[in-house]
C-alpha cells in the first residue's frame, strides 16, 4: 500500500504520542506502507514547524531531523504536473490530490476540506488508514 | 526491546572502525553498530517527543492544520 501523509497528519504525529497520525508513522516506520513524499510537500512542512505555536513543542533541530529523515527513508516522488483528478475547496491542497493521484497513492489527511472528497478519491483520516494497513496484512 | 541475533557482512575498513571505537568507550562492538543505525536512521528522534509531547488528539489535529494553512504560500 502506497499513502500520501498529509503535512498536517506529519505534524499531529510529533504532538500527540497516543494518536493515530503517531500510529500511521509507527506503521510507516514498521513497514506497513509505502510513504510517498514530493519536494513541495516537505518544502511545506518546513514552513509549518516554523510556525510559531509549533516552535513551543518541537525544536527547529528536531523539525530538521524529521524532514532529513524523510527525504532519506520516504520514497521522494516529483511534484505532480499533472491536473488533479478533483479539486479541493482549498486550491492550496490540490497538489496533495495530484501527488497522491500520480503515485497510485491513498491521500491521508485531517483537513476537513480534503476529507469531504472521500467520495470521489481515496481520501482517509489516519484511523481509516490504519485500518487499511490491518487489512493489508 | 528484545535483542536479536543476526550477522552482517561489513567492509572490513568499517569493522575495524567499529572495534576502534568501541575500544575507545567500553562497549560491545554491537552496540557501537546499534548506537550508529539508531542515530542514521533517527530512531531516538519521534521517541523523544513522544515522551514529551502528548497533546490531545483532537486538538494537535487542529493546531497541525493551523500551522499548515497559516504558513501556506498562495
Amino acid at each position: 500500500m502506497r499513502a500520501v501523509l498529509d503535512v498536517n497528519v506529519l505534524i499531529s504525529a510529533t504532538l500527540s504520542a497516543r494518536g493515530s497520525s503517531a500510529a500511521t508513522v509507527r506503521a510507516w516506520r514498521d513497514g506497513g506502507f509505502d510513504l510517498i513524499v514530493s519536494p513541495k510537500l516537505l518544502a511545506e512542512l518546513k514552513r509549518a514547524f516554523n510556525y510559531p505555536k509549533l516552535r513551543k513543542v518541537i525544536t527547529a533541530d528536531e523539525s530538521h531531523q524529521l524532514v532529513q529523515l524523510l527525504e532519506r527513508e520516504a520514497s521522494l516522488a516529483p511534484d505532480p504536473d499533472q491536473p488533479p483528478p478533483v479539486h479541493s475547496r482549498d486550491a492550496g491542497d490540490d497538489y496533495l490530490l495530484a501527488l497522491a493521484a500520480s503515485n497510485d497513492a491513498v491521500l491521508v489527511t485531517q483537513d476537513p476540506d480534503l476529507l469531504t472528497l472521500r467520495e470521489q478519491y481515496p481520501v482517509r483520516p489516519p484511523a481509516e488508514c490504519l485500518e487499511m494497513i490491518r487489512n493489508a496484512d | 526491546m528484545p535483542k536479536a541475533r543476526t550477522t552482517l557482512t561489513i567492509d572490513e575498513d568499517v569493522l575495524r572502525w567499529v572495534k576502534i571505537r568501541a575500544a575507545r568507550t567500553g562497549k560491545p562492538d554491537s552496540a557501537v553498530i546499534e548506537e550508529s543505525l539508531r542515530r542514521d536512521l533517527k530512531l531516538d528522534l519521534f521517541d523523544a517527543l513522544w515522551s514529551r509531547n502528548d497533546v490531545p488528539e483532537n486538538e494537535a489535529a487542529a493546531l497541525a492544520v493551523e500551522a499548515q494553512h497559516r504558513t501556506r504560500r498562495r
